[in-house]
């Protein structure tokens, strides 16, 4: 269960939420878990309309990093899709709003890919390697972005 | 006189086929948990 309000009004406002069960829809879970690879619990996908996994999110995580996690879903899906201006503000959003989790760097890290696959300007990744060098310098979206440094 | 909370829940669906058409009409995209936590 999710028993911060603020998870329950996030998955409300943007999600159709499903649950699959491990014991009270055994059947279910076996087959959904066979699908998408699911082996543990719990086990949080993001799906776009067709069904394909766009974000993955294993164990339990504190309300405000879930949001997150959640919200980068939501990032992920666009950029899959192709709606790079809608990932990137998502991405962005994220960095903003959750300054602190693990999920804001790998978000610092997408809004930059965002912006040159939707612009082709190679300038949105050396200011994403410039961004990384002034915070999130210890994780591994800045070790991934520092390539991109001019 | 005390005031009632109200805790909000989610609506959980149990079949993911309905709610991909519910995604698909809402313009909305899925979040599937597979959970062991108490129902």
């Amino acid at each position: 269960m999710y028993p911060d309000p603020r998870v329950t009004r996030f998955v409300d406002q943007h999600y159709v939420p499903v649950r699959v069960h491990v014991r009270d829809q055994a059947e279910d879970f076996k087959r959904l878990g066979a699908h998408y690879g699911a082996q543990w619990t719990p086990t949080i996908l993001v799906l776009d309309a067709k069904g394909t996994e766009r974000h993955r999110i294993e164990g339990f995580l504190p309300a405000d990093d879930f949001i997150a996690q959640l919200a980068l879903g939501i990032g992920h899906a666009a950029f899959a899709e192709g709606q790079f201006d809608a990932a990137e503000r998502q991405f962005r959003e994220i960095v903003e709003r959750h300054p602190s989790s693990d999920a804001g760097a790998e978000a610092l890290y997408w809004a930059g890919v965002s912006r040159y696959k939707g612009t082709g300007d190679a300038a949105a990744l050396a200011d994403t390697a410039r961004d990384f060098s002034e915070r999130f310098q210890e994780t591994s979206w800045a070790k991934k972005a520092s390539v991109w440094r001019k | 006189m005390p005031m009632a909370t109200e805790q909000q829940t989610i609506s959980w669906k149990r079949d993911l086929d309905p709610a991909l058409d519910d995604a698909r009409a809402q313009g909305r995209y899925v979040v599937i948990d597979f959970s062991a936590a108490p129902t």
